[in-house]
């Protein structure tokens, strides 16, 4: 078994996720970003994507959206707004939340409700492809 | 005797209150403890994020960097943002802490004022006081909430149209009480981030110190503000709960009161009835 570390996901509403896992990808502003046992300690900003997450030799998948990452070689913390494994999600209500959103940034009058819908119209869309992907990947157990 | 049914339906007009005042401190004792836990979980992430913000501002590679959320530039507009509920019966709460705003506003002619609940922005109107922006009918304050009011923030502090910012609302004290602060968002206040980690020398920032700070400040305020709310939300549900276990006791002191007064009323109208039957017999003798 590959060597593991500590990886934490908090968000304002919620600790989603802390245990042992193999490795974690990240989406930052760079780009995928793959974390092993051992890496440099790193501060990174987060975008909203898929964070990828390896236990016990299989992947699991949730959507997050804009945070940031702590790295230190033994422990890692992922910091969201949001974030949500594919069955806490439902399809038919992303495609109306896309919709929705879609129409707002159409019509905003300003610059501030261009950019707000924009943003959620970003997390929107990396929920949307990650329920795509993996339908029915449910929450990780410690 | 009118006064008896006078009595009855009073008993009953005030048990139907006390009724009502029970469940409302009822419902407030079980929003209490969710907003606290709500409160609490988003402490967690907000300690992590001035760690975070500490650790850079210390060890980060740049001297500057993130410079003007620290500066104050008195020339600029004040922005004041007041924090009420949308509902009244809870006590002193909006009082107080709509007062403590007027008293700050009012010496300070080049504002801004943000509204969060409707009894301030009602408050304001009647007032005669211009208020920019108002968030009415919440509910419950949410991440949604707390995001818009930091961009505005962030926004008008980064074109320069406001200075500093601060908000105003209903802090909770050790003792359980409650009393209403007015405290700083912007310039932020570097004593605040004095909490770096000890590994942290080695840290490397990607892409660069002073983009991942451009990133987290604004993730910053709109935590700070997401926590105000939440403190302002426990605060007002305690003193809705307080207000109403009072009323409640009120309400019982009276049932009481009236009840001895209505029992009273019941037997002097025996006695008398008595009176007349005993007297209207002995006159027949």
């Amino acid at each position: 078994m590959a060597s593991q570390f500590y990886l934490q996901i908090i968000t304002p509403e919620r600790t989603f996720y802390q245990g042992e896992v193999e490795s974690v990808i990240i989406p930052t502003v760079g780009g995928q970003m793959g974390i092993l046992k051992g890496n440099a300690p790193l501060i990174t900003v987060l975008q909203s994507g898929e964070v990828k997450i390896k236990k016990d030799g299989k992947w699991h998948y949730a959507a997050n959206s804009d945070g940031f990452a702590e790295v230190a070689p033994d422990k890692v913390v992922l910091f969201c707004q949001t974030i949500f494994w594919p069955d806490e999600m439902e399809m038919e209500q992303l495609k109306e939340k896309e919709r929705h959103q879609r129409e707002e940034m159409e019509y905003a009058r300003d610059q501030k409700a261009y950019t707000l819908a924009k943003v959620s119209l970003m997390r929107t869309l990396a929920k949307l492809s990650v329920k795509k992907e993996h339908p029915h990947d449910a929450m990780l157990d410690d | 005797m009118a006064n008896i049914t006078d009595i009855k339906a009073r008993i009953k007009s005030i048990n139907d209150t006390r009724q009502i005042t029970k469940a409302m401190e009822l419902i407030s004792v079980s929003k209490v403890k969710r907003a606290q836990e709500n409160y609490d979980k988003n402490l967690l992430y907000f300690k992590s994020l001035i760690k975070a913000i500490s650790d850079l501002l210390e060890h980060g590679d740049c001297v500057d960097c993130g410079d003007r959320y620290f500066k104050l530039d008195k020339s600029e507009k004040t922005c004041y943002i007041v924090i009420s509920s949308d509902k009244g019966l809870a006590g002193g709460y909006n009082h107080n802490v709509l007062n403590l705003a007027h008293e700050i506003i009012s010496k300070d002619d080049n504002r801004q004022i943000i509204t969060f609940g409707r009894t301030a922005s009602e408050f304001f109107k009647r007032n005669d006081i211009a208020v920019d922006k108002e968030y009415n009918s919440i509910g419950n304050p949410t991440l949604k909430h707390a995001r818009s009011i930091a961009y505005d923030i962030c926004d008008e502090f980064e074109k320069g149209n406001i200075g500093s910012a601060y908000v105003i609302f209903t802090d909770m004290d050790e003792g359980g009480g409650q009393k209403p602060v007015c405290f700083q968002i912007v310039p932020l206040d570097r004593s605040q981030f004095n909490q770096s980690s000890a590994f942290s020398a080695t840290m490397i920032y990607d892409p660069s110190p002073d983009e991942v700070l451009q990133q987290l400040i604004p993730q910053y305020i709109t935590g700070l503000i997401f926590s105000v709310l939440l403190h302002a939300t426990v605060s007002e549900h305690k003193a809705r709960m307080v207000a109403m276990e009072s009323a409640t006791r009120n309400a019982d002191e009276m049932l009481d009161k009236l009840r001895l007064e209505y029992n009273r009323a019941r037997q002097e109208s025996i006695t008398n009835e008595l009176l007349e039957i005993v007297s209207g017999s002995s006159v027949g003798n």
